[in-house]
């Protein structure tokens, strides 16, 4: 991956993007927060060569705690998400899963990468494709026993796909198949999980099916970092934000972090933010005047 | 749709039974007559046994869109083929295993696919070159060097095209059971290692932060894929090879959606291409290699289109009933 220009220019935001309702952070989790974070990443650094990946990213969450990771493209996301799973090597900075050091990877930890970068004519069904997380629990020379099944059975279950486990993958809808993606996940028993651009090409409807399965996931303990580009949705539906261009820009809860200065930070020139005593931001797109 | 599909199921019926009846009549001339001869029988048993390996390996290469990769390793054998025939044509055959009598160009083969393989699997590996191009390097330049090294023999153009196109008759007792036992331990490593081949095959990544060996796994393929070229290499030559690992396994991934049963009729598809090839080449006197890889496509051309009229079909259906015309 060639390290992108700091601001792409090729953003796929709204041109104009007027946020009428105040930002209300979500309701919090019910039940009191233990004292270990599920995740906690301490000044991560990764560089390809000369360039750098992304530089210095501290941040950590609450089991069952949901993080939006927003910037431009090219900011560094997926980067720092491959390196928190251990597919890419970081260059400094440290990863610790429930209080654990992990050097490389671990298993609570799953990444759900993006859409396009799975064969989706695969033939697999979707039994196969949550069943092939299995494959570690399993062993080698082995066949799927009661427990792995059991597993991909309750994964499934959760996410609402049980009814489609014969259909071949490249018949899901864009929905189905981030769910297939998440149940995958489940069925590792992954207690943290990593998930690049969810939302990127679905439609409103795609989009609250995945939202209402983020949500039973929230009740289940979960802890989810996500990567988004929609920034009304980073405002309402997730606990912290962590803004990244290249390095940390901020890092906190909704309400806190989500201002002008922030945000136009993150997203260099391309966005005019105004935020006064008013509860409303108005986010506006740079490149307007040229149209 | 109905209609039309009974009659067309009516009238191909009508077809086989008048070919069953000409085969029952002519039994002996068209079915058995060919196995009287030993040398014959053996040519079939090992194109049914190629014919299922290379459905089962093959299928791992379609899902991986390796037909480029297979394509070159099997050209890239020909040094390894064309030093053993310079060897065989000075009498200097060498002894392997106590294999005297196999066919030394299959040494020769299997050394230079284990070559290639680790020189192409290195030259991947790392991301300075793009893969297709790390490919097509290796596969050109080991082609040259292997038609460059048989032009050194004096009417070599025979033996050539023995080499790229096949030489089914040439099978003997011992390459038998090299064949049988290289096919024994491919479809064993196979079977093994099915759920990791699957999940290295469909999602790397997952397979990375699981902690699989990827790279191990990766090499071993590469090592089946060679040993399948190899192996095949008498039946259908090195040009050739490509359809007979992708052809059926392609068609079987027409007609199912899991990679088990894409393995299983693609190896059935092979044999029975095998089959049909054998035959075609005995009573129409064409070469085996090219019969059984005509088979092969006519199958898949015949899949191909029956689901492109049941898809049309499907959506006709679906027009009427949305009341939309045209």
């Amino acid at each position: 991956m060639k390290p992108a220009p700091p601001i792409a220019p090729d953003v796929t935001y709204p041109k104009l993007a007027v946020y009428h309702d105040p930002i209300t952070p979500i309701e919090p989790l019910p039940t009191p927060a233990p004292v270990t974070p599920a995740i906690e990443v301490v000044n991560l650094s990764v560089r390809y060569g000369q360039a750098s990946g992304c530089e210095s990213i501290t941040f950590s969450a609450l089991p069952g705690e949901r993080i939006a990771v927003i910037g431009p493209n090219g900011a560094g996301k997926s980067t720092m998400f491959k390196a928190v799973v251990g597919l890419l090597p970081m260059s400094s900075g440290t990863v610790s899963v429930s209080g654990e050091p992990c050097a490389a990877s671990h298993d609570l930890v799953s990444y759900v990468p993006q859409h396009e970068s799975v064969d989706w004519n695969f033939p697999a069904n979707v039994w196969d494709v949550v069943m092939m997380s299995r494959t570690r629990h399993i062993g080698y020379f082995r066949t799927p026993r009661k427990p792995d099944r059991q597993a991909v059975r309750e994964a499934l279950e959760k996410v609402e796909m049980w009814p489609l486990r014969h259909r071949q993958i490249g018949q899901l809808s864009g929905g189905q198949r981030r769910r297939v993606f998440i149940a995958r996940a489940l069925a590792q028993k992954a207690s943290v999980l990593l998930m690049d651009e969810p939302f990127a090409g679905v439609d409103a409807a795609a989009e609250a099916e995945i939202m209402s399965v983020l949500d039973t996931l929230r009740k289940l303990n979960v802890t989810l970092i996500v990567s988004t580009h929609n920034l009304g949705q980073a405002a309402h539906h997730y606990d912290k934000v962590l803004m990244i261009n290249r390095q940390q820009i901020a890092f906190g809860p909704v309400a806190e972090v989500f201002n002008a200065q922030n945000l136009s930070q993150t997203f260099g020139g391309f966005l005019t933010v105004w935020q006064d005593q008013s509860p409303y931001t108005v986010i506006a797109d740079d490149s307007c005047h040229e149209c | 749709m109905e209609l039309i599909n009974v009659l067309a199921a009516l009238s191909l019926w009508e077809l086989i039974q008048r070919g069953w009846d000409v085969l029952l009549r002519d039994y002996h001339w068209f079915i058995t007559k060919p196995l009287d001869i030993d040398l014959l029988q053996r040519s079939l048993e090992a194109a049914i046994l190629v014919g299922i390996l290379s459905g089962v390996v093959g299928s791992l290469v379609v899902v991986r869109g390796m037909s480029f990769f297979a394509d070159a390793l099997s050209h890239s054998i020909l040094p390894g083929v064309a030093i053993m025939y310079q060897r065989s044509r000075s009498g200097d055959v060498p002894n392997v295993a106590g294999m005297r009598d196999a066919n030394p160009l299959l040494w020769g083969a299997l050394g230079a696919g284990l070559v290639s393989t680790v020189l192409i699997g290195f030259l991947t590996r790392h991301e300075r070159l793009r893969s297709d191009t790390a490919i097509g390097i290796v596969f050109a330049g080991m082609f040259a060097l292997g038609i460059a090294m048989v032009s050194r023999v004096e009417s070599y153009a025979g033996d050539l095209t023995h080499i790229l196109f096949g030489q089914i008759l040439g099978v003997g007792p011992q390459d038998l059971n090299i064949i049988i036992g290289f096919s024994v331990v491919v479809l064993l490593i196979v079977v093994v290692f099915y759920k990791e081949f699957m999940l290295i095959s469909f999602d790397p990544l997952l397979a990375k932060t699981l902690h699989l060996p990827t790279e191990f796994f990766r090499y071993l393929l590469l090592l089946l894929i060679a040993t399948t070229i190899v192996v095949s290499l008498q039946i259908v030559g090195i040009s050739l090879m490509l359809a007979l690992l992708v052809t059926p396994a392609a068609t079987a991934s027409l007609i199912t959606h899991r990679l088990h049963w894409m393995m299983l009729l693609a190896s059935l598809i092979g044999s029975a291409c095998s089959i049909i090839g054998f035959y075609a080449s005995y009573h129409f006197d064409v070469a085996t290699g090219p019969a059984i890889v005509l088979a092969a496509t006519a199958i898949f051309g015949f899949v191909f289109m029956e689901q492109a009229i049941q898809n049309q079909m499907r959506q006709g259906i679906y027009r009427l009933r949305e009341g939309r015309t045209g």
